[in-house]
């Protein structure tokens, strides 16, 4: 197990490395944030400030090696547009993001698991082809469109939840609905076929030859074998949401992280852009270290 | 990011939520504990209803000397003044200042402050706070993006007595008055020397008819009815201003009740709107320009031309532009300007739609009609129905036989084009709006026709003559006629395609009673009025 750990923490380091390149690179390929941070009554010294002040009239590569010391000592930089603390601004809004993503994770499981599960066991029947009609629903919608049906079912039509903001239990309602909808659907169909197939396998017609419960057989032995999949797709699904939950935190105003990047994005604020996309990078090479573990806890050939 | 003030509260400006690890301080409580916030005015606004906001981006910056742009002014509009502001008609009226008198060579303007203008804190306006607020505005430390326009012309700010000041100015500027609203703003010098710089742009503490509460980044901004105001004071007690970037989620927030007044509805989801039994829709005309600039820099030769400048505007409908692309949200325009600006009378003869002289311009001189126009547009959606007025444009245009080529860019890559300092030769026409702050006209025309500016696709050296004769004049009556033959010229000029200046819509709830000041595009909340 430490030999595995070790070799996949260095594979973790290298690849941040190459991603600060690529992270740098990228976000000033974008063009010069001076038009989009001063206003059209600044100067033309006073632009020429603005760039000295955060060191975009240096030489590219000089921008880079100063970028990446600062970020090794933990200074991420300064918001062009807010002039906060990049970092501050991010770990504001991943603390949104990450509820808004466990919950709707955490939902996705609920309905998806025990669904996918029980249409495994009921092949053919009216029950399987209802799941199946649920799960095509929840991947053909887009989220956006689910998102402004569920604002005018429940916000508008019936005034039960409030159609945007941040702060208060019933906020996460509908967003988590959204969201997790969706990942439902995938969860559903992937649990459905690794239990179909689990099922059908010799060591679970073994056991019920031996008279093993039922119950037995489906939760503590198939489901086991069937999981492997479901947890990398969660891990995954979990990753992207991180950074991509973009449409459904614009439509519910919630501050979130996807929000951020994109609006850091078109306003050319480079710093936040790059703190963003480095920590959820981590976050996301966090949960694939965890899978990665994950795997090795349920399926013991991964350590040979 | 936290903050410690004086008296040792610790707040965050961006916050957490409930669930968060660490949680937000409350705003009330922030509010009341704030150095220098006056708690029996704060109380007493209490008992007026609080009024709930919907806006699409959030602003910018809280200290008045570092305005990034017309949305930060959602802020300042409503809790900083100037010496001189607009009335709810845009006319231009004392704010601090109750009078002022300019002597024969316009280089002096002498100031009496209102004997009742008061900062947030309790502390009376005083000609100190005026020469401070002028002092810090040009201070080199400060960084004002925006001193060019009005500070930097000021040479002195003498403090006469504790009423009045005289601003010695170093060259005659006839914009000087209009521009006192919305360029500098006054600000107490105890309370920005007690807390320095960074901690004033956190707890900002200004004149007007709202005082600063609390504010979380990308989420809301608090405020509160100031009930020390000199005049306008606020008939609602607390103001959350909620940022909700996405158009249909914030009308959704007029329907469901959730906010009280909505401001920059498209026009898409207004006229829908304007047929629901439990909202209204409120719309009040705006210095918000839309036009096509055209390049005649000289990258196409035929543009250079001002009788083709002028054929391609009568090549355009715009009042079914208007009609169709805007549903009728805003006034048609014939002159670079908008109605009510300083000098854009309508006293010139409009181009009107010709399409069929259109073409018998271009054809006798001498346009290629085999050779595209180039075309660049906005296409993010910052501007309402920008993509689809440039369409409609090129749609015309191609009506006459003119071949057009459309590039359609986010707001940042349109800005660095539009914005550049190198105009490329490969734009023909460009997408182009623009808001003046207020009536007067010198910081569109210095910014848009002046060669070398920097939205300026257009050089012609007598403009440029005329641009530096605008503003030296020592009173706006003198200048009125000058500025009618400079509009005169430009409109014969015609270095764009004036199209029109769009309506600022806002939706409220039928609780909401209002008039919104016209000719400014960020809403002055003082005078709302919430029953029920």
């Amino acid at each position: 197990m430490g030999p595995f750990i070790l070799k996949r923490i260095g594979q973790t380091l290298i690849t941040l490395l190459l991603l600060t390149i690529l992270i740098f690179a990228l976000a000033r390929l974008t063009g010069d944030p001076t038009p989009l941070v001063m206003p059209s009554e600044a100067t033309d010294a006073d632009r020429a400030f603005f760039r000295e002040q955060y060191g975009l009239d240096r030489p590219l590569h000089e921008q880079y090696l100063v970028f990446l010391r600062n970020i090794l000592g933990g200074d991420f930089g300064v918001s062009f547009r807010y002039r906060e603390p990049a970092m501050d601004l991010v770990l504001a809004a991943i603390g949104p993001t990450l509820q808004l993503a466990g919950l709707s994770m955490l939902l996705a499981i609920m309905i998806g698991v025990p669904l996918g599960i029980a249409a495994a066991l009921r092949p053919g029947s009216w029950f399987a082809a209802t799941v199946r009609g649920y799960a095509s629903l929840g991947q053909a919608m887009p989220s956006f469109w689910v998102a402004l049906m569920l604002i005018m079912l429940f916000s508008i039509t019936l005034p039960v939840f409030p159609s945007s903001g941040y702060g208060e239990a019933a906020n996460f309602v509908l967003p988590c609905v959204t969201l997790g909808f969706f990942a439902s659907a995938s969860v559903t169909l992937l649990t459905w076929a690794n239990m179909a197939e689990a099922m059908r396998s010799d060591f679970v017609q073994m056991e019920r030859v031996l008279g093993i419960p039922n119950r037995l057989i489906v939760l503590k032995h198939a489901l086991r074998n069937a999981s492997l999949p479901i947890v990398t797709y969660l891990g995954l699904q979990f990753g992207l949401l991180l950074g991509g939950a973009v449409v459904t935190e614009r439509v519910f105003a919630w501050p979130g992280v996807g929000q951020l990047v994109v609006e850091a994005i078109l306003n050319r604020d480079f710093p936040v852009v790059q703190a963003s996309v480095l920590l959820t990078a981590v976050l996301f090479m966090i949960i694939n270290l965890c899978v990665d573990l994950l795997y090795a806890v349920l399926d013991p050939r991964v350590n040979a | 990011m936290t903050q410690a003030t004086d008296d040792g509260t610790v707040r965050s400006l961006l916050g957490r939520g409930p669930l968060g690890r660490r949680s937000l301080t409350a705003g009330i409580v922030a509010a009341a504990l704030a150095p220098g916030l006056d708690n029996t005015k704060i109380a007493a606004a209490q008992g007026k209803p609080p009024l709930v906001v919907a806006f699409g981006t959030d602003i910018i910056t809280l200290d008045p000397c570092r305005i990034a742009g017309g949305n930060d002014y959602v802020f300042f509009a409503n809790v900083f003044e100037g010496l001189y502001s607009h009335d709810e008609n845009g006319r231009l009226s004392p704010a601090v200042a109750e009078s002022h008198t300019v002597s024969p060579d316009g280089l002096s303007y002498e100031f009496v402050l209102r004997q009742n203008a008061q900062f947030h804190n309790g502390d009376r306006v005083t000609a100190e706070d005026v020469r401070f607020s002028w002092q810090r505005a040009i201070a080199p430390e400060t960084r004002n993006p925006r001193a060019s326009v009005l500070v930097a012309n000021i040479a002195d700010v003498e403090v006469l007595d504790e009423r009045r000041c005289r601003v010695l100015l170093k060259a005659r500027d006839a914009s000087f008055m209009e521009n006192l609203g919305e360029y500098w703003y006054i600000i107490s010098k105890r309370h920005a020397e007690t807390a320095g710089d960074a901690a004033f742009e956190r707890q900002p503490i200004g004149t007007g008819p709202f005082a600063f509460v609390e504010r979380r980044i990308r989420s809301y901004i608090k405020l509160r009815g100031f009930p020390g105001h000199w005049g306008q004071v606020p008939r609602v007690g607390e103001v959350t201003i909620k940022i909700v970037p996405d158009d249909q989620s914030r009308v959704a927030q007029v329907q469901t009740g959730e906010s009280d007044l909505v401001i920059n509805i498209p026009p898409v989801l207004a006229a829908p709107l304007q047929r629901m039994p439990n909202l209204k829709v409120i719309r009040a005309p705006s210095f918000h320009n839309i036009y096509v600039a055209i390049n005649g820099l000289g990258g196409n030769p035929m543009l250079a031309k001002p009788e083709v400048r002028r054929a391609l505007n009568m090549a355009i409908d715009k009042k079914v532009l208007l009609r169709t692309v805007m549903l009728g949200f805003g006034t048609a325009q014939e002159l670079p300007c908008s109605p009510g600006l300083l000098g854009c009378d309508a006293t010139v003869q409009p181009y009107g739609f010709q399409p069929d002289k259109a073409r018998e311009m271009l054809t006798k001189a001498g346009f290629d009609f085999s050779k595209p126009l180039r075309m660049v547009g906005q296409g993010s959606g910052r501007v309402p129905q920008a993509r689809e007025t440039l369409q409609g444009v090129a749609s015309f245009l191609n009506r006459i036989g003119v071949k057009t080529e459309i590039t359609m860019l986010d707001y940042g890559a349109w800005i660095a084009v539009y914005g550049a300092k190198e105009k490329d030769p490969a734009v023909d026409l460009i997408f182009a709006n623009f808001t003046d702050y207020n009536a007067d006209p010198s910081g569109r025309l210095l910014r848009s026709v002046r060669t070398g500016s920097a939205y300026s696709w257009y050089s012609n050296p007598e403009v440029d003559a005329l641009l530096l004769k605008m503003n030296d004049f020592s009173s706006p009556e003198e200048r009125a006629p000058f500025l009618h033959r400079l509009f005169a010229k430009l409109h014969e000029e015609a270095p764009f395609i004036p199209l029109w200046s769009t309506d600022s819509i806002y939706a409220a709830s039928r609780t909401i009673s209002w008039k919104p000041t016209p000719n400014v595009s960020w809403p002055v909340l003082w005078n709302v009025e919430k029953t029920g």
